[in-house]
């Protein structure tokens, strides 16, 4: 079972004096996909990274990584990068990418060319023998990106990896994480911009006060029994059409519930006589309402 | 996958290359033994003034002189002549020992050639007489052919506040001129003409309570010109006694003479009395060499001891530092994901502790260069070899022991 993905959460608890940063956490992340860890501040998502770079032992549970639970013996095959990313001021660009490259266990050669390679694709080309002081915090960054890939880890663990990037950054980080992928590599990323998870992601876990709320490949998670639809008319055109439970509508939209098994393409068709419709969404779950609905409820049940 | 100790080495040698690497760096290494040195400088400066300010005189009002009354109306010159013969002795000595600056006067030339070919004391008495003689007659010659001892009793009167100066154990003080003789002392005292003035009574060799001091100086100054002033009133009254007691003077040296033991080593060849040392001036200079350079292998581990403590204190503090900067930049979290706790760590000392070594071989070396460069310069060693005293600053066990009680002291505060 190990042996097909990349890394299990097993019943894992983290407890740091009275708080539970992880309760009863489980999970199965397939190899070659990117996966995302998206929850409120303070969810355990950093924790639960921490976990699987082997920073910090879980408390009880296991973690197994790359098909060992002893993640200091796969250290050099995972790269990461820690949410608020610190440099070394005083050192050089170039060397300090080659001293993390060493510590992964790069020799000194292949480290400085991997690192050039990498510089010059990220447009840092110039700045290699700048110390790190003098960069601004963008390009810091990036030097921080291309230390976590110098080494060529099959394993990404990026926490926050688009916080602070100019949208042109934002685009060049995501090139990086597709082309990684095409190269067999599986990168698990935390975020809190819903709309890229939706656009990256093959896979989310939803993390709320260290448990697993929602978790699954993306498309199954949006998959729900709501359609919307923009239209000329109001509200009442939809009365005694088949399977639609409730209507709720705000402006020119409309969103009905619909029961499990209905078909969307047969309610069109009874609503196309009735009014003009110029949007009919049946994707209509947003990953933003999901967690909104998820943590929401929770507190509500609170 | 990267070797445990090769990832600590990594890690060392980073550490130790930020710091090693920066030109502030190098500049407080060696400013820091400087800045020591001023700072000790102002200290002893400061120690300096408090103990002149503790005086009832500001340091330009000491006169360094002193009356005397002398109610006896010899005693007094009798102990005059005794402060004049002991620092013709140590003249004397001071030429013997010397082959430098002194040797620039002719007449001192002569005097260390009379000192080969005469006995030291049969010397002393000799130009002891004249000076003596000259002193209260107010001899003068310049005349090339006159002796010897006339033309020194000269050249003495003329030098001698340059012979205070230079020479160790010289008289730092002088009685006022007999001529000036007044019945208010106390109006010389109380305008700091004089530090203080002694009286000697009548019946002074006899009498139990011995003589008076008058000072308004309550320093330790005033403390010094009274025992040196005493000790040579105390010669002079023995001398005497012994006179009433039939005993003569050489009897009652010999009998006086205290006992001593030489420190010395099995194997080595030590002179026997203070009279074959003066005889014999190349075994003096040998005999303080020695001295000086065991006193010298005493003080030498004291310069590693404070660099030793030094180096602990500010190495934890170092590693503090270091380790708060990198946990608070998350730079740790980052470094932890590629190796272990204790690995970061040991990397880390040992990265410190090769700062810390480099700081100490370069204060160790300067020290070293000071002592071969400077040696001359301290009067306290006037002919020893300074490079026999840099090879014993740097003995390997001095080194050797200096390095276990680094990584020892070091590894425990770390």
């Amino acid at each position: 079972m190990t042996s097909f993905n990349s890394v299990i959460f097993e019943n894992t608890f983290k407890v740091f004096g009275e708080l539970c940063a992880l309760n009863n956490f489980s999970l199965s992340i397939p190899p070659g996909c990117i996966y995302g860890f998206i929850g409120p501040n303070g969810a355990g998502k950093t924790t639960a990274m921490r976990l699987l770079v082997g920073i910090t032992e879980p408390t009880s549970g296991e973690v197994q990584v790359l098909g060992t639970s002893d993640v200091s013996q796969i250290r050099h095959q995972i790269g990461y990068l820690p949410e608020e990313k610190g440099l070394y001021k005083r050192m050089r660009v170039l060397d300090y990418i080659v001293y993390l490259g060493r510590l992964n266990g790069m020799s000194k050669l292949t480290a400085a060319s991997q690192a050039k390679e990498l510089l010059n694709k990220f447009d840092l080309s110039q700045w290699q023998r700048s110390r790190c002081q003098e960069l601004s915090k963008g390009m810091g960054q990036k030097v921080q990106l291309i230390a976590t890939l110098v080494h060529d880890p099959i394993l990404l663990v990026l926490d926050e990896p688009f916080s602070g990037l100019d949208p042109v950054n934002v685009e060049l980080v995501r090139d990086i994480i597709f082309d990684r992928v095409k190269q067999n590599a599986t990168v698990i990323l935390s975020t809190h911009i819903m709309e890229q998870a939706e656009t990256l992601c093959d896979q989310i876990v939803l993390i709320n006060k260290g448990e697993s709320i929602v978790e699954g490949p993306i498309e199954d998670i949006r998959k729900g029994n709501t359609i919307k639809i923009e239209h000329s008319g109001e509200c009442d055109v939809f009365y005694g059409i088949e399977h639609v439970i409730s209507v709720k509508q705000v402006g020119r939209t409309a969103t009905l519930q619909v029961s499990e098994n209905a078909d969307t393409q047969e309610i069109l068709a009874q609503v196309l006589p009735r009014t003009r419709v110029s949007l009919f969404n049946t994707n209509a779950v947003s990953l933003h309402e999901i967690f909104l609905r998820a943590v929401g409820s929770e507190k509500k049940m609170k | 996958m990267i070797s445990y100790f090769h990832a600590i080495w990594l890690i060392a040698k980073r550490d130790w290359l930020e710091a090693a690497s920066t030109k502030l760096f190098w500049v407080g290494v060696l400013l820091g033994p400087i800045l020591v040195m001023i700072l000790f400088v102002i200290s002893m400066l400061a120690t300096t003034i408090s103990i002149f300010e503790s005086t009832p005189f500001a340091e330009d009002e000491v006169s360094n002189q002193y009356a005397v009354i002398d109610h006896t109306n010899s005693l007094g010159q009798e102990i005059a002549d005794a402060i004049l013969l002991s620092d013709l002795q140590k003249t004397i000595r001071y030429v013997q020992n010397r082959e430098n600056d002194l040797y620039n006067f002719e007449i001192l030339t002569e005097l260390a050639e009379l000192t080969e070919n005469h006995e030291v004391e049969e010397l002393v008495d000799m130009i002891g007489d004249t000076l003596l003689v000259s002193a209260r007659t107010g001899l003068v010659s310049l005349d090339d052919s006159a002796p010897f001892v006339d033309r020194f009793s000269f050249w003495w009167e003329a030098m001698t506040p340059f012979l205070r100066e230079h020479v160790t154990g010289f008289s730092q003080y002088w009685e006022t001129d007999p001529n000036e003789v007044t019945t208010d002392w106390d109006v010389l005292l109380s305008t700091g003409q004089i530090d203080g003035y002694f009286v000697i009574p009548s019946d002074f060799i006899d009498a139990e309570e011995g003589g008076k001091f008058f000072t308004l100086d309550d320093s330790y100054r005033a403390l010094t010109l009274q025992n040196w002033y005493t000790q040579f009133a105390s010669e002079v009254l023995r001398k005497h006694r012994f006179d009433a007691s039939d005993i003569d003077f050489e009897t009652a040296r010999r009998l006086m003479r205290p006992s001593r033991f030489e420190r010395s080593t099995p194997n080595e060849q030590t002179s026997d009395t203070v009279a074959s040392l003066l005889t014999s001036p190349v075994d003096t200079i040998e005999h303080i060499n020695e001295s000086v350079i065991e006193e010298i292998a005493q003080y030498a581990p004291v310069g590693y001891q404070y660099i030793l403590w030094f180096m602990v204190l500010i190495g934890s503090a170092m590693i503090l530092a270091g380790t708060v900067e990198e946990k608070s930049t998350r730079i740790a979290e980052l470094i932890l994901s590629s190796t272990t706790a204790s690995q970061l760590m040991d990397g880390k000392l040992i990265g410190v502790a090769l700062v810390l070594l480099t700081i100490a071989s370069v204060w160790i070396c300067m020290l070293g260069v000071l002592i071969f460069f400077g040696g001359s310069l301290i009067a306290m060693l006037p002919t020893v070899n300074a490079g026999s005293v840099v090879g014993m600053f740097f003995n390997p066990i001095y080194i050797f022991n200096f390095l276990i009680y680094f990584v020892l002291g070091f590894d425990f505060y770390g």
